[in-house]
């Protein structure tokens, strides 16, 4: 074969992975709007759904609610103050979760590859359904369709080339929208955003970036890779250059995500000391505890991850005999991990716990003879309590005394 | 030493104090029987350093006395299939030789100085009961008995004497299973100990149904379990048995009485469509019938009706059907009677005299 008419066939088309076609799906308002749907005189008013006790969270309020300030995380008390009218009743998990089933039924009859984020949310990679089912903007309508005619209930969908940039999209044009951005348009699409729809950037990061002078994803896009490297250190310099142009590698994992939620770090100086790991590792345990609470499910394995230097990664994982949300729970479990996994004094690089096989509801469970350990009513009421304050000041704002303080700013990947 | 005796015999000396031997092990020195002769008896024992078994032979006729350490395996393999049935066994400096007739095998012998010492219980506190009894008792409490590691202190048969009646308990934390039995003679006082389930298991396969008076000697760190010929010595569980009284409720709000084995046939029917990794049977009565239901959300829903005597209020209640199946196969009564308070609460299940069985109930959470 000639070589020249192959050099010419690369130049034509750069060999390069092909562009992949991401959906991020995420239902609105989803447990306030299954109350409305199932409540029809509920429909058009503000409904607030959470923990109704003294010290309860809002989950999630209806949009009627959110121009009075009601959010998500917010103590019911204070959510009450502010919208007075509203409906406030318990959630019913039981409920959500068979809608949910419902929704992610049609998810998957469009492609293998989705990744269920909580009950209400999911990337999708239809890449290779396009041939079967059209292009994504297609697909994104046809599920946007389905799920208005099985559940009554309206999703927002975003479409893009990378999760990150499919991720945005959706938030856009909450509730009932959907945002389609072509390949090639990210760093437009990005640009007049504020530096805060950057993955990864919390409180704190929000307000350095600020303080350099850079507030919207267009500032970080004229700056050049160096300049970020310099100024906010290495791994997350890189991060948000590429962020902010759109680049985002990680694929759609099924599975990986769908049963487990899960916090790490990577320390910047690898970390030897027996007392710091533990302060770490109940920090990352109270995260995932959190995040468990505020999705309504329970983890029924918890999994710790273990990377020591240079990349030498382990993971080790317990199943409980009981499902838990609760972070001290988690805590004692994957301590015993961490000790069987590694020897006192060596150092570690990445730390990282995961609740999996989550449940969601009540779930039936063997009661013991002998129960001891914590009363369960008492740790509910205790989290709630300390969710709501976090809600409120900030999620350094409390903790185990023995722990270091939470970071503001999410971690980031393996999230 | 050099001893004559007869092959059945010998062979089932040899099985009985092989049970004991490990059946794996970092010290090849366990995995010997030791035969001592002397008088006009042969002794054979073994141990896995938990567990030693000692097994005596009066039928023999010893013509040297003597001790020797023989490898297990070899041994009882070659006496199993020899034919003859009078055998001889006779040491030389370091190998052992056995011969009937004809045939004959010459084995090497361990080093006796690294075998252990065989314990014993001479001190401490015991009670004396037919073996039928102590079978039974083992039979209605040992299946209860934990067998996760770690439930360590639960891995056994609690054994306790209280003036003119002994009490074995076992449990694994989920259900619980008491018995209790006459005892002829007033015990030797001892405070309660916990008995591995492996050596009340061992007494069982080596008592194999036969009725002869047992002796049950008790010191701080050791239990032993003396029939006419064996001797079971064990160490004894450490760690602290769950204060269990406590939990074994008085007298249920709610009580149901049922045919036994209609209960237990109906339970194994509606489990097959049960959750495999979380079987659960559902109990529903009414004055005159209990319905049994138990479903899985992928295979689908079982039902079962029979009749059944119900007084009360709260009139259901959900159990693991394998905890209740286990007291139903050591159930020699004909009607069942079960009490309970809530559907929360334990479930008592009044199996045989003197016996009850608490089972936890399976409740949504």
């Amino acid at each position: 074969m000639p070589f020249g008419r192959e050099g010419a066939e690369n130049r034509r088309r750069p060999r390069m992975a092909p562009k992949r076609t991401i959906l991020h799906c995420d239902m609105d308002a989803f447990y306030a709007a299954i109350e409305q749907r199932d409540h029809p005189q509920w429909r058009g008013k503000p409904v607030v759904v959470g923990g109704l006790g003294r010290r309860g969270v809002v989950s999630t309020c209806s949009y009627e609610a959110r121009p009075f300030g009601v959010r998500s995380a917010m103590p019911i008390g204070q959510a009450r103050a502010l919208c007075p009218q509203a409906i406030y009743v318990e959630p019913r998990m039981g409920a959500y979760a068979a809608v949910s089933k419902e929704v992610f039924e049609i998810f998957e009859s469009f492609t293998p590859l989705v990744e269920p984020l909580s009950l209400d949310e999911a990337f999708l990679d239809v890449s290779a359904s396009r041939d079967l089912f059209g292009p994504g903007d297609h697909i994104a309508r046809t599920i946007r369709a389905k799920v208005q005619e099985t559940t009554k209930l309206t999703v927002s969908v975003g479409v893009a080339a990378t999760k990150y940039v499919a991720k945005v999209a959706s938030d856009l044009q909450k509730p009932n929208g959907l945002t389609i951005v072509p390949p090639g348009t990210e760093a437009e699409f990005l640009a007049k955003l504020p530096v805060s729809r950057l993955w990864g950037a919390g409180k704190v990061t929000q307000q350095k970036l600020e303080s350099m002078g850079w507030r919207t994803i267009g500032d970080i896009q004229r700056c050049s890779r160096d300049e970020l490297v310099g100024r906010l250190g290495e791994a997350a310099g890189e991060h948000f250059y590429e962020l902010a142009r759109g680049v985002d590698p990680r694929s759609v994992e099924p599975d990986r995500e769908a049963k487990s939620i899960g916090k790490e770090t990577t320390f910047d100086v690898d970390v030897r000391d027996d007392e710091e790991l533990r302060g770490v590792l109940l920090v990352l345990s109270q995260q995932v505890g959190a995040r468990l609470r505020r999705e309504g499910v329970r983890a029924g394995t918890v999994r710790l991850k273990l990377r020591f230097p240079p990349f030498e990664t382990h993971t080790r994982q317990q199943a409980l005999e009981r499902a838990t949300d609760d972070d001290l729970e988690l805590f004692r479990v994957a301590r015993t991990l961490l000790d069987q996994g590694r020897r006192s004094g060596r150092a570690v690089r990445l730390l990282g716990v995961t609740g999996a096989d989550l449940v969601a509801g009540p779930q039936p469970i063997q009661r013991g003879l002998f129960d001891e350990g914590p009363d369960r009513a008492r740790t509910e009421r205790l989290h709630a309590a300390v969710d709501a304050i976090r809600g409120r000041f900030g999620k350094g704002s409390i903790g185990y005394g023995v722990a270091p303080p939470i970071p503001e700013s999410d971690p980031k990947p393996g999230e | 030493m050099k001893v004559l005796c007869g092959r059945d015999q010998l062979r089932e000396a040899l099985t009985i104090a092989a049970s004991a031997i490990p059946s794996r092990t970092t010290k090849p020195v366990l995995e010997a029987v030791l035969l001592e002769a002397h008088g006009n008896e042969i002794t054979i024992s073994a141990t896995d350093l938990e567990i030693a078994i000692r097994y005596q032979l009066t039928e023999v006729q010893v013509e040297r006395e003597g001790a020797c350490l023989i490898p297990a395996k070899e041994a009882t393999e070659f006496i199993r299939d020899l034919e003859d049935e009078a055998i001889t066994l006779e040491t030389t400096k370091s190998s052992v030789r056995i011969h009937g007739k004809e045939d004959s095998c010459e084995i090497s012998l361990a080093d006796a100085s690294e075998f252990p010492e065989m314990p014993i219980v001479t001190e401490g506190g015991g009670f004396e009961l037919p073996s039928t009894v102590l079978e039974t008792l083992i039979e209605r409490t040992a299946f209860a008995a934990a067998r996760e590691s770690g439930r360590f202190a639960m891995n056994g048969v609690r054994f306790e004497v209280l003036q003119d009646r002994v009490r074995l308990i076992a449990t694994d934390g989920r259900r619980l299973s008491l018995v209790e039995a006459p005892l002829a003679a007033t015990g030797a006082e001892f405070s309660p100990v916990t008995v591995p389930s492996k050596a009340v298991q061992q007494f069982v396969r080596l008592n194999n149904g036969q009725n002869v008076p047992v002796e049950i000697r008790v010191s701080s760190e050791r239990v032993s379990i003396k029939t006419a010929r064996a001797t079971i010595v064990s160490r004894l569980l450490e760690g602290d048995f769950p204060k269990y009284q406590a939990v074994i409720p008085r007298e249920g709000k709610n009580y149901a009485e049922c045919d036994a084995k209609q209960f237990a046939q109906k339970l194994r029917l509606v489990s097959h469509l049960s959750a495999p990794e979380q079987p659960i049977v559902r109990l529903k009565f009414t004055g005159s019938s209990l319905a049994l239901t138990a479903s899985s959300p992928q295979r689908g829903e079982a039902r079962a009706e029979m009749p059944a005597v119900f007084k009360g209020v709260n009139d259901h209640i959900a159990f693991n059907p394998e905890f209740v199946l286990d007291g139903l196969k050591i159930c020699r009564r004909e009607t069942v009677r079960i009490e309970f308070s809530d559907h929360a609460s334990p479930g008592k299940f009044h199996l045989n005299e003197n016996h009850e069985y608490v089972v936890m109930p399976v409740v949504n959470e």
